[in-house]
């Protein structure tokens, strides 16, 4: 590993950015591997095609330009990126600018989900930003003839005495210096961070933002320009059987209709089919497509209905078709216990309703097609168009814009290909426009889950633990005819963080008749929900207090090694050594929550507390709800965020993560459920799929822990499980009334 | 033909009247600072100014905007400098942004209604934008911010 290799010269000469210091750092597992790219248009990709790199880049203007792979979705990724890169740079912030990379294999995965982005990167984007610095160090010793040790930069200059040379200045010499071999790198140690962990700084993309400037997938313009909606069968592959296509194209702007491809399994991210109408702007194509009437054919999913699906998955709980953890003897220390305690739970199916719907945007010119999208996965993208077309993936450019909220949404490139495909036809750019319609009726959900816990007791001590769930998953999208989970038991249902003795964990069957995908911390918000109520649930049965009670349960402090309970455990992809699964950090992250809430403080007649913590994404969250009465209803009033996610870059976007991730779950205790009838979605706009507004949001109070881990867990999702377990045990505190099917609205409790 | 104003400019149209004024701003005026989210009135993202009201683009006809003025959030500064974008920067507001302009634009009708406005005033102007990043708690303070800044400049 660590080989390190000089950048040529001659690479230098070609690549587009001459004048420039360029620098790749690559993921850490597969080596250091810098190349000269900042070539974001680059026609000779480099010959290693694994070599994953965040790019840096200082110009002779002095700019230092931070290329930027991960997608920004409202997670300040972009800013965040830049923070790590410049701080072991040793930049003046001010002279850091953004690129936003296109799609391609060098840069590493760009898959911008799973909370990954520091985790993923801030090693490797250290280890770039200290490269660079020794290389111009060494430059302007070469020039002083000096000792390099005598050559330290600072605020985006290289200084010794009373000398000075921008880095700007040095960029040229500092690109033939010998590329450092890693363990010649001085990383910065916490305390000379500047950024890193600075509260505050801005974001960069702020003004753009503010001024209506951003472009986002849905603000792509280009020359010639066609608007497409596309109306899709409303039951999963349905086709189209008749349709009146003049009618469409007597509405004034409206250029041509396109049937778009059929629908084959597995579904994967092709486009679901169905009738596009193109126009010369987006309210034409909206309206021409109302003038369609597409009739469709019968489809296989024609009888799905939600309601009766939710039934028969009761029966499904018992049906054990895998097992997922499985340590001891749990049937027979069930049969034999002195007592045992059964809950069932279900979350029903939820949208990601990202505030912008699904956009893009493509043209072809000499058999490249190029893309402009708001996606979360530029490579997802690629590969998902060149499947479409047998093409190559090299042979489709993908520019990421800014996305309007992506929540996992975007990562399902079907509005890409739809896009491509549009293009193709038309000989035209074209941009495909989702309406909000069209968001919540063809998402990729997240899939219900029934979920039964079962407890063998001895006084209050669990000596066994059942858990059993059936519903659809994720890998139905990948694999015709899946049914059930699979994978989705790493994300709080083997993890189980209790200590006891027998363990058991099985899922049943679950078809799908929808689209399936992840949403914001994926499973964890079924399991979080079911576990963190069976605990709550579990206390008041055991006359327990509830915080107390979740101290005892997870016993002593420890780093629990899931291959020694009978379980294999993903671990979000990290390694035991350096992101261990620390039952102390999870018990501090509770306290914390509890201490500053005022947990077990006298309170107010019509008001009751809830509490809950989850590990998810290699970071702890816990969540303190407070509810209140008022008059038939309940409303929760007050929320405390506690988060232990290691090593922190940007703690305001960690804080503003954690206010998110609180209302993101309120909103779907509240409100969250998306239906099918008949196969159909019955949530048509935020009038049928409600989210949390303003008047209904709760006071937020965030906190972080540092425990001086050097390394990032994840932020955007983790915060997400704990709230609705939180929210629902804080209702019964002061209702009596216990909720064990999500969403609130349903059972008129809020 | 129909004549109007957008950010104090003169805008002709002889398209389709029906033409929501949002879809007119984004793809004829290329004015594209306004979003769209639902185009029911839901949601606030295509919120702008109608001679000084704020009013849902998506839901408005064209054909009844002869003789009128709109502002949008192009409108309110170039550099971000108005008290409503000095305010939501310095506190770090937007998370994806998009949807900050319709909740800018909803702001800045309400500041400019009532200069000191108590949260129950706030959660009634402003709960009719939606922010799916959950931004809400920062927007609240924002407007406080706005209001003050809006205070001392005066
Ligand atoms: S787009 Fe106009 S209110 Fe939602
Ligand atoms: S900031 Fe993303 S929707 Fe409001």
């Amino acid at each position: 590993m660590s080989q390190v290799k000089c950048i040529s010269r001659r690479r230098w000469l070609t690549g587009v950015a001459k004048t420039s210091l360029l620098l790749g750092a690559t993921l850490p597992a597969v080596g250091y591997v810098p190349r000269v790219l900042g070539a974001e248009d680059t026609e000779n990709p480099p010959e290693q095609e694994f070599t994953p790199s965040v790019y840096l880049e200082i110009g002779r203007d002095n700019r230092v330009r931070v290329i930027c792979h991960r997608s920004e979705m409202g997670q300040g990724i972009r800013t965040s990126l830049a923070m790590v890169v410049a701080d072991e740079l040793n930049a003046d912030w001010s002279q850091v600018e953004l690129v936003q990379a296109l799609g391609g294999k060098r840069y590493g995965s760009q898959n911008t989900d799973g909370s990954n982005s520091i985790r993923g990167f801030y090693t490797a984007l250290r280890e770039a930003g200290a490269t660079a610095r020794h290389m111009l160090e060494h430059a302007a010793a070469q020039r002083w003839q000096l000792e390099p040790d005598l050559c330290r930069a600072a605020n985006g200059a290289v200084k010794a005495g009373e000398r000075s040379l921008s880095f700007g200045e040095l960029a040229e010499l500092a690109a033939t210096q010998k590329v450092p071999d890693k363990s010649q790198l001085t990383l910065k140690t916490k305390k000379e961070f500047n950024f890193i962990g600075n509260h505050e700084i801005g974001n960069l993309d702020a003004v753009d933002m503010l001024t209506g400037r951003a472009v986002y997938g849905i603000d792509v313009e280009q020359a010639d320009l066609a608007i497409a909606v596309v109306v899709r069968p409303p039951t999963m592959g349905a086709k189209p059987v008749k349709y009146d296509a003049k009618d469409a194209l007597k509405v004034p702007g409206v250029i041509q209709v396109i049937e778009m491809p059929e629908l084959s399994y597995p579904v994967r991210f092709q486009p679901l089919g169905g009738v596009a109408v193109v126009a010369e702007n987006t309210w034409a194509a909206m309206k021409g497509s109302r003038q369609l009437n597409v009739q469709w054919a019968a489809s296989e999913h024609d009888s799905f209905d939600s309601q009766q699906y939710a039934e028969k998955l009761e029966g499904y709980l018992t049906k054990e078709m895998l097992t997922h953890r499985e340590k001891g003897d749990v049937k027979t220390t069930l049969e034999q216990a002195e007592a045992t305690f059964t809950r069932r739970y279900y979350v029903p199916s939820l949208a990601h309703a990202p505030m912008e719907p699904p956009a893009a945007s493509a043209v072809w010119h000499h058999g490249i097609v190029e893309i402009w999208a708001a996606t979360q996965n530029p490579q997802a993208a690629q590969k998902a168009v060149a499947d479409q077309f047998a093409i190559d993936e090299t042979q489709v450019k993908v520019n990421v814009t800014l996305l309007g909220g992506g929540f996992g949404r975007k990562s399902k490139q079907d509005f890409v290909v739809e896009a491509a495909y549009l293009s193709k036809s038309l000989k035209r750019p074209v941009k495909v426009v989702w309406t909000r319609e069209d968001d919540l009726q063809f998402d990729y959900y997240h899939a219900c889950s029934r979920q039964e816990i079962s407890c063998a007791l001895e006084g209050k001590n669990i000596t066994a633990w059942r858990h059993r769930e059936a519903g659809p998953g994720i890998q139905s999208i990948f694999k015709s005819g899946f049914s059930g989970i699979q994978f989705e038991s790493n994300m709080g249902m083997r993890d189980m963080p209790f200590a006891v003795d027998n363990v058991l964990c099985t899922s049943g069957p679950g078809e799908a008749h929808v689209r399936y995908g992840w949403l914001r911390s994926v499973a964890n918000i079924g399991h979080a929900f079911a576990i963190g109520s069976y605990v709550d649930e579990l206390a008041h049965e055991l006359k327990q207090d509830p915080f107390q009670y979740w101290l005892d349960l997870l016993g002593s402090d420890r780093y629990i090694d899931f291959s020694q309970q009978g379980t294999k455990y993903f671990n979000y992809g990290e390694n035991s050594k350096d992101y261990p699964f620390d039952v102390a950090r999870i018990k501090n992250t509770l306290r914390r929550a509890a201490d500053i809430a005022g947990w077990g403080e006298p309170l107010p007649a019509g008001q009751g507390m809830g509490i809950s913590v989850h590990r998810s994404f290699c970071s702890n969250v816990a969540c303190v709800a407070l509810a209140e009465t008022s008059g038939e209803r309940v409303r929760i009033k007050k929320i405390w965020m506690v988060i232990d996610a290691g090593m922190l870059v940007n703690p305001d976007r960690v804080r503003a993560q954690l206010e998110g991730a609180a209302i993101f779950g309120v909103s779907l205790a509240y409100y969250g459920e998306i239906t099918h009838k008949n196969g159909v979605a019955q949530q048509q706009n935020f009038d049928g799929y409600r989210l949390l507004r303003m008047n209904e949001t709760p006071e937020i109070i965030t906190d972080i822990i540092d425990v001086g881990d050097p390394l990032p867990g994840g932020v955007g999702e983790p915060g997400v499980p704990p709230v609705a377990p939180a929210v629902c045990n804080a209702i019964f505190a002061v209702t009596g009334k216990r909720c064990r099917e999500l969403p609130l609205h349903k059972q008129g409790l809020v | 033909m129909i004549k109007f104003q957008v950010n104090g400019e003169t805008h002709s149209y002889r398209g389709d009247t029906s033409m929501p004024l949002l879809w007119f701003l984004r793809d004829i005026a290329d004015l594209k600072g306004t979003k769209f989210g639902c185009g029911k009135g839901l949601c606030g993202a295509c919120t702008v100014h109608l001679n000084g009201q704020a009013v849902r683009s998506c839901v408005l006809p064209v054909q009844v905007l002869d003789g009128q003025s709109v502002t949008t959030v192009e409108g309110l500064s170039d550099d971000a400098g108005h008290s409503i974008q000095r305010a939501w920067q310095t506190l770090n507001v937007a998370q994806c942004g998009y949807c900050q302009s319709g909740q800018m634009m909803s702001a800045v009708a309400l500041l400019q209604a009532n200069k000191a406005p108590s949260d129950e005033d706030i959660n009634n102007m402003m709960s009719g934008n939606i922010c799916r990043c959950g931004t809400y708690p920062r927007i609240k303070k924002a407007i406080k911010l706005a209001a003050d800044l809006a205070i001392k400049v005066n």
